[in-house]
């Protein structure tokens, strides 16, 4: 068995809309792995191709062409969906059935015959949900809900979960519950995927990250990994700095520089980093007080917008 | 695969029994029976047999409505509302979610109708008129006839929109009451390619000329059983073609 569990390679979907039937790339060569047992984060801005690569792998929207690997099955297999949890990314449920009643059904479809109960009561529990064990879904919140969708995609216990928007909708409370829920996945050794627009979340949650922009894949790599590459320096001098020093550093297109009465302002972008120890002998040498030296790593947002 | 299948019927059931739109219509039911029981007191000698054919008739439409009423609206709700995301994505085979839907139809479709037999047949009592055999066969008939109808209306909810599904089934019940109609003017035409389409047309749709038995239900003639039987096998036959295409449209489908 392999150790990645989904494999996209040169995946692309296009889709013919409307009465002209205009084609429309909603995917474009999308490749990536996610290894098992990691928290996988795709993002991208609204359109960029997400919730369609979502659904190729749960097998409800059929690839163009490219190759699709799930848990070592190429194409969408039947045996996946055993092991497979989903969460779409705005769903609503049965509104007649109850809590219970509707975690039953998805417990039926996953062909849970023994302690079927027990584990519908447990994850009711699990995402606060017991109280409203016998109320009706159509009377609940859109964060309810959203916590109802949650058990429904996790009642199975899947070996991948998919999770569209899982904290869209929820309360501060609520979103520090998937949260937990989604380390919890992780401690028990299941792989997460999940799309959103919540990039503190992502951060926080993800060991790798995946932007998509235009249904093409622009970057993937672990957080540490993407932001390192807009890690940037900034050091505050005091003192009176030689012109020449203050030339060659004006003159280098990777370092900015703001001069006060006093202060020097520097700011050493991604590929003036490996500097930074020239830089500070040479002011010492020149009698210049090192007063600040704080390292600037990129967020998500700023990787997220940059890569626009 | 019974599990799987428990599961959809009784969902199916219980959202169907849960409709507030099912009470208004047994409202309604109540209302047209106490009606046959004044169109019967306005018909001199012929009270037993207008409230007969009035009620037994009644019956037979309320079942064609309901039957095109759910099976349009519960596919088209699950793919309107993206429920079917959270069923297909799940151990589930697109062919086994319509036959368990199939299913489920079929026994609210069995519930509802035995309501208002029911509702009907002691109404009968009360007025002291004749229970007989022939209504339960006749009952039966509009049964499988209903069940034809459902199939046909999910296996258009699977491609279309719930106004175009439910326009095309209400179409689907016109041509197939008009099937013997259709076969008699076959003949009569000279043209050979009309004579051809119309021979098509009268061969792919099912006759529901043979669930009508609203003759002998007014006039309480008996049944013969092979017809009960032979009809029975005809409407078997077309659900099962029904929900096979209701099925391959399914599979082919990407839910966008």
């Amino acid at each position: 068995m392999t150790d990645k569990i989904i494999e996209l390679k040169d995946l692309c979907k296009t889709f013919y809309a409307g009465f002209r039937r205009k084609r429309v790339d909603a995917v474009r060569g999308v490749s990536f792995s996610v290894e098992r047992g990691e928290i996988f984060g795709l993002i991208g801005p609204n359109g960029a191709g997400k919730t369609t690569t979502i659904k190729m792998l749960t097998g409800l929207i059929r690839p163009t062409s490219g190759v699709m690997k799930l848990m070592g099955y190429e194409g969408f297999d039947r045996r996946c969906s055993q092991r497979l949890g989903y969460l779409p990314e705005v769903s609503y449920y049965y509104e007649s059935l109850t809590a219970f009643e509707i975690l039953d059904f998805y417990a039926k479809l996953y062909g849970i015959r023994e302690d079927r109960q027990k584990t519908v009561e447990y994850w009711l529990e699990r995402v606060n949900m017991s109280h409203a064990r016998n109320k009706r879904l159509g009377q609940f919140s859109k964060g309810m809900q959203q916590r109802i969708g949650l058990a429904q995609a996790l009642i199975g216990d899947p070996d991948l979960v998919i999770l569209d928007e899982p904290q869209s909708g929820l309360d501060p409370i609520g979103r520090r519950d998937v949260a937990d829920i989604i380390r919890e996945c992780q401690k028990k050794g299941k792989t997460v995927f999940f799309s959103s627009h919540i990039l503190p979340d992502v951060e926080r949650l993800c060991d790798r990250v995946g932007v998509i922009r235009n249904g093409q894949m622009e970057v993937v790599g672990t957080l540490n990994e993407l932001l390192s590459k807009d890690k940037r320096i900034e050091i505050v001098l005091r003192g009176k700095a030689d012109s020449g020093f203050v030339a060659r550093l004006e003159a280098d297109a990777n370092i900015s520089l703001v001069s006060g009465l006093d202060t020097l302002s520097i700011t050493l972008g991604p590929k003036a980093v490996s500097g930074l120890n020239d830089l500070l002998s040479e002011a010492i040498k020149q009698g210049l007080v090192v007063e600040h030296v704080m390292e600037r790593g990129a967020d998500l947002e700023a990787l997220f917008v940059k890569e626009g | 695969m019974w599990l799987m299948l428990n599961a959809f019927i009784s969902q199916t059931f219980k959202e169907a029994i849960r409709n507030k739109i099912l009470y208004g219509i047994g409202f309604f039911a109540v209302a047209i029976f106490l009606f046959s029981l004044v169109l019967g007191e306005l018909s001199l000698y012929e009270q037993e047999r207008v409230i007969r054919d009035v009620g037994m008739t009644f019956i037979m439409l309320m079942g064609v409505v309901l039957a095109i009423y759910t099976g349009v609206g519960l596919l088209h709700r699950e793919i309107d509302r993206r429920i079917i995301y959270t069923i297909l994505s799940k151990p589930v085979r697109r062919y086994q979610m319509i036959i368990g839907r199939f299913l489920g139809i079929g026994c609210t479709l069995f519930v509802e109708l035995l309501a208002m037999f029911s509702v009907f047949l002691l109404l009968l009592a009360v007025r002291g008129m004749t229970i007989d055999a022939t209504l339960f066969q006749a009952m039966w008939l509009i049964y499988v006839e209903s069940l034809v109808v459902a199939a046909a209306a999910l296996m258009f909810s699977t491609f279309s929109s719930a106004m175009l599904s439910s326009l095309m089934s209400a179409g689907f019940v016109i041509l197939a009451c008009l099937n013997p109609q259709i076969g008699f003017y076959a003949g009569q035409s000279k043209e050979i390619e009309i004579r051809a389409m119309m021979r098509g047309a009268q061969f792919l749709l099912p006759n529901f000329g043979h669930f009508d038995v609203s003759t002998q239900v007014s006039y309480a003639l008996a049944i013969p059983g092979m017809h009960v039987f032979w009809s029975t096998l005809h409407g078997l036959a077309y659900i099962v073609v029904l929900i096979c295409i209701a099925s391959l449209i399914m599979e082919k489908r990407d839910f966008i």
